[in-house]
């Protein structure tokens, strides 16, 4: 199950204790108000009380009271509620009103009661007079109507602001954890915009002390991972260095015991085939290593464009083609170019590397006699390099493979490293361009074409001959 | 021809030294800057091919300081050999005055190639003759010479033929040969190249060189293989 998130938490320690607390002070407020309300009624009831035991008359040993029944009259009237009393002789008589009044009984001082009487819930006062021959006890009750609206209109008035303060003390807490999550939701979405080879740090400012740490935290392991990324760089790069100087003098003793076998007339078979056996396989070495070495290195962050210049393709391709003329030729191939102005944004050697990679793979995968041609030129979108051969095609269930790292394609010759379309494609995505593999328009043969969107795509007029 | 190789791996050196000499140079190695310095105050060198990872001083710092010097040596052409292929080793060594750079591992075939051309090149100002294979060009009294004898070039044809000279086994655009008959004619479009290129050919027939079309790209003059 997914952890509560920090909003949930939050709002699950805030609320429920927040309302407790509400309830519990509304509860104890409802009390402290009621109170003076209720104090008020039984003074009322007390003064009866009092009146009432003003006629109390002791006389020859027996107590009376003096109570016409006027005052009895005035004594019951009440707007809402009902009265009733009964007046109780030390002897336990009724001396009167009404008989089944009953109060608590041995009471020491004046003592409010409540109890039922006529089916209906009463208050009552229990007032104790001496008298010389005893405590005869005068009780005042009333019905509970008044009190009970009181109530009633004290726990309506009460319960609608402690709603409201329930309700806005609710709406506050979530505003709060809201706002203050917004700082870590905000990190969360910047963290997450990164393209996975994006490792600046994190800005730090605007961010609230608590983020701090976390961001911090973060720009030290993002420099932590640049840096091992940077230490693992540079180990790809110095380890292909370190080998180039070792395989220049390999390449360079073969090649002589390849001339020295030939002039000293060894024939055909045996220890020439072998000795260009060992040619082949430096070229193959030192082709390995040049690969590995530029996929290192385009292995840099996206954001990284120091090193870019407007660069002319069309300069760049007929370059790419003077360099590879030579082992076109060797192997009876028309290496060509058809080229149209157009210049991009981009580091000089990561596109000779795209080009001759591109050339590289159609020299080896065109058999002998074909035709390859290198294109340029602007496009509906920008600007694209083309390259097509004559070559066997590549089936359309292995046009996705082929750029995999050391992927070769079961009907390749040998010699090819599978890292070339691999290389390709990785430089491409630094300037966010599509390579599509298509079929050549003359039957068989493939074509390579790589789209760089027109974001870095500028348009020069066609240069003058004479320039 | 003589050629001073500043290497101190013995086997690049070696197959440096094995592959030059075969080609018909006379070439002394020494395996640090110091001793290319001792090296060049006795003797004249036509070429230096100049490894840029010396122990001791550095190739570029040598190269920078022997720029930076006058005297015969400074014209000394030099050719830097390098196992960092970086576009910042080879402008610096390009800006410090290296005429030509090859990147490790390299092939002694193209290596030999880049030396003649950079010999012709450097030497073409100094010396009035040229040579391709068999074919000797006199810039001063303008002649063209094979082994079956003269052959007879007007003067726009000379001025292409000049040009490809100096620059042998590299491909040069049509731009760049537009360039070097420009002051002829200013009208001249790339099809005219493409005239007089077939004329050179026809009168180049059987003198063991050729003018190879790299289609799109340009024209190189190679020596026909023997």
């Amino acid at each position: 199950m997914k952890p509560p998130s920090i909003r949930t938490r939050l709002q699950l320690w805030l609320l429920p204790s927040l309302v407790l607390i509400l309830g519990a002070f509304s509860v104890f407020d409802f009390h402290r108000a009621i109170e003076p309300v209720e104090a008020a009624y039984d003074a009322a009831l007390a003064n009866t009380a009092f009146a009432v035991s003003a006629r109390l008359r002791a006389e020859k040993g027996t107590v009376a009271l003096d109570l016409d029944d006027q005052t009895v009259a005035l004594l019951r009237t009440d707007l809402i509620d009902r009265i009733f009393f009964r007046v109780i002789s030390p002897t336990n008589e009724t001396l009167a009103g009404d008989i089944g009044l009953k109060g608590p009984e041995n009471i020491v001082g004046p003592t409010f009661f409540d109890t039922m009487f006529q089916d209906k819930p009463v208050r009552g006062i229990a007032y104790p007079v001496a008298t010389p021959i005893g405590v005869s006890v005068v009780l005042v009750a009333e019905t509970t109507v008044k009190r009970d609206k009181a109530r009633r209109d004290m726990v309506a008035s009460r319960l609608v602001q402690d709603l409201a303060v329930v309700f806005f003390a609710v709406l506050v807490v979530w505003l709060s954890v809201r706002g203050v999550l917004r700082p870590l939701e905000q990190l969360a979405s910047q963290v997450q915009a990164r393209s996975p080879s994006d490792l600046m740090p994190l800005p730090e400012n605007g961010s609230p002390t608590e983020v701090l740490p976390l961001i911090d935290a973060l720009n030290r392991l993002f420099g932590r991972i640049g840096s091992t990324q940077d230490i693992q760089r540079r180990f790809i790069e110095n380890a292909a260095h370190q080998l180039r100087t070792p395989l220049a003098g390999l390449q360079g003793q073969v090649e002589l015991a390849v001339r020295e076998a030939a002039s000293l007339g060894v024939p055909a078979g045996g220890l020439a085939d072998r000795l260009s056996r060992i040619e082949q396989a430096t070229s193959r070495v030192t082709r390995l290593a040049n690969q590995l070495l530029t996929l290192s290195r385009s292995d840099r962050p996206t954001h990284d464009t120091a090193g870019e210049r407007q660069l002319e393709l069309a300069e760049l391709v007929a370059d790419s083609v003077a360099i590879q003329i030579d082992r076109a030729i060797d192997r009876d191939q028309d290496l060509g170019a058809e080229t149209q102005p157009v210049s991009i944004r981009a580091i000089e050697w990561e596109l000779r590397e795209v080009l001759s990679n591109l050339i590289d793979n159609a020299i080896r995968y065109t058999p002998r006699g074909g035709q390859i041609t290198v294109r340029c030129g602007p496009d509906d979108s920008g600007a694209f390099i083309e390259v097509e051969d004559s070559g066997p095609g590549i089936p359309a269930q292995e046009r996705d493979r082929v750029f995999e790292r050391f992927f070769r394609a079961p009907t390749a010759p040998a010699g090819g490293s599978g890292l070339g379309l691999s290389i390709v494609r990785e430089i491409a995505s630094l300037y966010q361009a599509q390579v599509e593999i298509g079929d050549s328009s003359r039957g068989t043969g493939t074509v390579v074409r790589v789209t760089f969107p027109e974001a870095i795509r500028r348009v020069y007029p066609s240069p003058v001959a004479d320039t | 021809m003589r050629i001073l190789v500043i290497e101190d791996d013995p086997l690049v050196a070696d197959a440096l030294l094995g592959g030059l000499r075969d080609a018909g140079f006379a070439v002394d190695r020494v395996e640090s800057a110091e001793k290319a310095e001792l090296a060049i105050r006795s003797e004249h060198f036509d070429l230096m091919v100049l490894d840029l990872g010396l122990p001791g001083i550095g190739g570029l710092d040598w190269l920078r300081r022997l720029r930076s010097r006058s005297g015969q040596e400074r014209r000394t052409p030099v050719l830097i050999l390098t196992a960092r292929d970086g576009i910042d080793d080879r402008v610096d060594g390009l800006n410090l005055g290296a005429d030509d750079y090859i990147v490790k591992p390299f092939v002694l075939r193209e290596l030999i190639a880049r030396c003649r051309a950079l010999i012709r090149r450097t030497g073409a100002s100094v010396s009035s003759s040229t040579q391709v294979g068999e074919l000797v060009m006199d810039a001063s009294r303008r002649e063209l010479h094979s082994r079956a004898g003269l052959i007879e070039l007007t003067p726009r044809e000379w001025s292409i033929m000049e040009y490809l000279m100096l620059h042998a086994n590299t491909v040069v655009s049509k731009d760049k040969l537009l360039q070097a008959i420009s002051g002829w004619d200013d009208n001249l479009g790339p099809n005219a190249i493409e005239v007089y290129i077939s004329r050179l050919r026809g009168k180049l027939e059987g003198a063991g060189v050729l003018i190879r079309t790299v289609r799109g790209v340009g024209y190189r003059l190679e020596e026909t293989a023997a």
